[in-house]
């Protein structure tokens, strides 16, 4: 007789089907149930970290990873790419009549709802509501004082953030979206700014305006483009040419690599349990790699769209790009890694952020710029910290070495030396590259500081606290901020 | 014995074919003859472990093999019947070598199984790829699942701990060495995910299952079975015999379960810690009793002090050494680009045996 369990499973027919489920799914015996239960809680060890196998880490989390990754990207690539196709398709066709223009942007914004919902099913209504409020928000605005509507759209944008992150939206839901909310918001504003300014000589029409926002090659990762290059864009349809493919395959591996030395390879090249400072270094280059990932993944929705080529006397270039990993992960300065870290984005920053608030001073246009910045991207104290302590650490940096660069006549400015450069001391000499070098660094070092709190742990999917990033900070005793309060001394000094 | 012989799946991993047949095909299929009905049954309610089973049963005597492989016992195994398991009679015994093997077997078919999940061959996990097309939205619970661990763990319990009849002190012991086998896998198996996005935000979220090796598995029982405690029943551990009203009767009686080590001095087994009840044999003469052929003849080491050194090895009988030649690469050079060219060297080795 068996007295374990309320039946027997040898006795089951197929039909009791859900009895047998019960009996393999279910826990455990009673026996064990109480054998476990006489220990009391887990004895648990400190964990052992050890490198595994590359074979294992290929199969465990390099296919996976891949794979995960592929599910979501390659919807978005067909969208892109039947983009590219209608458009095409839309210029022979329609030649000989009016202008194809409307009916392109009505497929841009329906493709841009379709792709929306698939990444984020209902919470797309946050996107389309701040799109259509900032429309009629244009509208009335520029009835009576067209020059202040960037001002207007601005402010809106900066109060609808504060709005979602704090009250409206659900935390999770918000740190999955924020991307995308903060390309819109950046077209929104740019759009608003080029209105006021006259650069834009006709208001869109709600179809054009959403079509812009919503263009399918940009609205999930980025890149941030203006309307004049939306609408040049359209009417020119580049053919289809093999550098066209060229440039897409090219930043598609490069994102699928970016993304597998980011999740796989850097916890596998430096184990848990190493030197503390190997491990922020680890950290933040998981995440600069990650970020990498999604700047070729939107380089290559871009393109793949039609977008993004630059034009010359007779011949079309597909030479887009979104980051420059090569100045970030060997940066010459600090003020070159904030330049190179989103192409379209400084771009952005320096257009309408930097030069509406020049007037102002050039300290308070810097802060502001910085202010901005981190307001886009979500208003959390941790992404505001780094932001801000970047912003100090680059001033410091640049006014140091322009000091330094001024009183020996070298060429150690912040931002790299033209070929040829008007200062006695070139790039080729000793000590100017080993100054270079100290200064490279010291980037390296403060970037290892500043990105190692955008680890994998479990706020991650809400977004990190205050506290997270304090105690991660703390935990190296702020030696980075003393660093650089020491360069600031040391520059006032000399 | 009938139970356990289950590991001697290990032999069939050439045989793969014949397994992926239809369920009813699979339930009378000669392979699963070793099975218990129960464990017939289960998997053939899970297509696809039986193979990780019979993986599992490798890795476990593999494992066990090199563990062992310097020890006076040397983890040998008997594929003709040898009283009824692979590893012979030692499971007669209840001694430290005993609990090692319940310990490892258990661990390797959790490990096994929780891997075949991860690969999706096992369609019963709650995780399969299959029941996932759609991995996007607010709740990702996608490929990369967590529960491949669980499953694992669970499955190895349903598979391994059926076996286990009678209500004895040996029962007791068997179960706790299996679970223990099982906490060190399903501990060091971990998720780890990751976000990506415009500036850490999170629009894709990728997420892979941190396996341990099976080696490092080994290794850590390994530890415990060096530091394993030799236990009695605890103090009302009398009572597990009372049968009495058991099952689903309303005012059963609260049975203890643990065990007190014999040496009061020392701490009470945890969860992770092997037992065992019965002192080792020395292992060094040929033992009927448990189909142990003892030292003799096996190769030790003349220089070493430790357990594979000829002294403790041999257990005083002494060795005998031979030379024996070999030929090797040897004096090797690189030319540019790119040969490598050797020499052939003999050289003399010594081969030490034990008497």
């Amino acid at each position: 007789m068996d007295d374990m369990l309320d039946f027997d499973p040898d006795q089951l027919d197929d039909s009791d089907y859900e009895l047998l489920q019960q009996y393999l799914q279910g826990e455990y015996s009673p026996e064990l149930a109480e054998l476990l239960e006489s220990y009391g809680g887990y004895d648990d060890d400190s964990d052992v970290y050890e490198r595994i196998p590359i074979r294992n880490l290929y199969e465990n989390c390099v296919i996976p990873t891949a794979s995960q990754a592929m599910s979501h990207v390659i919807p978005l690539f067909m969208f892109c790419v039947s983009f590219r196709i209608i458009c095409l398709l839309a210029h022979t066709v329609f030649k000989d009549y009016a202008s194809p223009l409307k009916f392109l942007h009505f497929v841009s914004c329906v493709f841009g709802l379709m792709i929306l919902y698939r990444f984020f099913e209902f919470a797309l209504v946050y996107i389309i509501a701040s799109l259509i409020a900032t429309y009629i928000i244009v509208l009335l605005t520029s009835q009576f004082s067209r020059p202040q509507v960037g001002i207007f759209v601005s402010v809106f944008i900066a109060s609808y953030i504060l709005m979602c992150e704090l009250i409206i939206v659900d935390g999770k839901i918000w740190h999955s979206m924020r991307g995308a909310q903060m390309i819109l918001s950046m077209k929104l504003i740019s759009l608003g700014f080029d209105w006021s300014s006259g650069a834009i000589e006709r208001l869109p029409s709600i179809l054009e305006f959403s079509g812009y926002c919503l263009h399918v090659g940009s609205v999930i990762f980025g890149p941030w483009f203006s309307y004049k290059d939306y609408i040049s864009g359209l009417q020119e349809n580049k053919p289809l040419c093999k550098w066209w493919i060229i440039k897409v395959l090219f930043s598609c591996s490069l994102a699928v690599l970016c993304l597998i030395y980011s999740t796989c390879f850097t916890s596998w090249l430096i184990i848990q349990g190493s030197f503390s400072w190997l491990l922020a270094y680890r950290d933040a280059q998981s995440f600069r790699f990650s970020h990498y990932f999604v700047s070729f993944l939107s380089e290559a929705t871009h393109v793949l769209s039609g977008f993004g080529y630059t034009q010359t006397a007779d011949s079309v270039k597909w030479d887009y790009s979104v980051v420059r990993p090569d100045k970030i992960e060997i940066p010459h300065s600090l003020v070159e890694v904030v330049t190179n870290w989103n192409l379209p984005m400084h771009t952005w920053l320096k257009t309408y952020v930097f030069k509406t608030a020049r007037p102002l001073g050039n300290f308070v246009a810097v802060l502001l710029t910085y202010g901005a910045s981190s307001l886009l991207h979500g208003l959390n104290f941790q992404l505001a910290a780094v932001l801000l302590s970047l912003g100090f650490y680059s001033y410091i940096e640049f006014m140091l070495r322009l000091k330094l660069a001024s009183s020996f006549d070298a060429c150690i400015l912040a931002k790299r030396c033209k070929e040829k450069c008007d200062h006695k001391y070139q790039i080729m000499n000793p000590f100017v590259m080993l100054t270079n070098l100290s200064f490279v660094l010291l980037s390296m070092f403060h970037l290892a500081y500043l990105g190692l709190m955008f680890d994998n742990s479990s706020d991650e999917e809400m977004g990190y606290t205050m506290s997270h990033t304090l105690s991660k900070w703390s935990q190296l005793n702020y030696a980075s901020h003393w660093v650089a309060v020491g360069t600031f001394l040391f520059y006032i000094v000399i | 014995m009938k139970g356990v012989q289950w590991w001697s799946l290990a032999n069939i991993g050439q045989r793969t074919n014949d397994l992926r047949t239809s369920v009813n095909q699979l339930y009378n299929n000669p392979s699963l003859l070793p099975l218990t009905k129960r464990q017939r049954k289960l998997v053939t309610r899970n297509p696809g472990t039986i193979m990780a089973i019979a993986k599992g049963a490798k890795i476990a005597i593999d494992e066990c093999k090199h563990q062992f492989q310097s020890r006076r016992w040397n983890c040998p195994t008997f594929y003709d019947g040898h009283g009824g398991s692979v590893f012979g009679k030692i499971l007669n015994k209840g001694c430290r070598e005993t609990s090692f093997i319940y310990a490892v077997t258990s661990a390797a078919v959790s490990h096994s199984v929780a891997r075949a999940c991860s690969e999706g061959s096992v369609h019963t996990c709650s995780c399969d790829y299959e029941h996932n097309k759609v991995p996007v939205g607010k709740d990702w619970e996608w490929s990369g699942c967590s529960d491949n661990a669980r499953y694992g763990h669970r499955f190895s319990r349903r598979f391994v701990d059926v076996i286990e009849k009678g209500r004895d002190f040996r029962y007791m012991m068997n179960l706790h060495n299996n679970e223990a086998g099982r906490v060190h896998v399903s501990t060091g198996m971990k998720q780890e995910c990751k976000c990506h996005g415009m500036s850490g935000s999170c629009t894709i979220k990728t997420c892979w299952m941190r396996l341990p090796t099976f080696r490092t598995v080994g290794n850590l029982l390994k530890d415990r079975f060096d530091g394993a405690s030799r236990v009695l029943p605890g103090n009302d551990g009398n009572s597990i015999l009372d049968k009495g009203n058991a099952g689903r009767a309303v005012g059963r009686k609260k049975r203890r379960f643990n065990f007190s080590p014999v040496n009061p001095n020392h701490k009470r087994p945890g969860r992770r810690d092997l037992v065992y009840f019965e002192n080792s044999p020395t292992f060094c003469e040929k033992e009927n009793v448990i189909g142990f052929e003892g030292t003799s003849g096996r190769e030790c080491n003349a220089t070493s002090l430790g357990v594979q050194g000829c002294d403790l090895m041999c257990c005083g009988r002494g060795h005998k050494s031979e030379t024996y030649t070999v030929r090797e690469r040897c004096h090797c050079t690189f030319h540019w680009c790119c040969q490598v060219k050797c020499e052939v060297c003999t050289r003399l080795k010594v081969k030490h045996t034990c008497l």
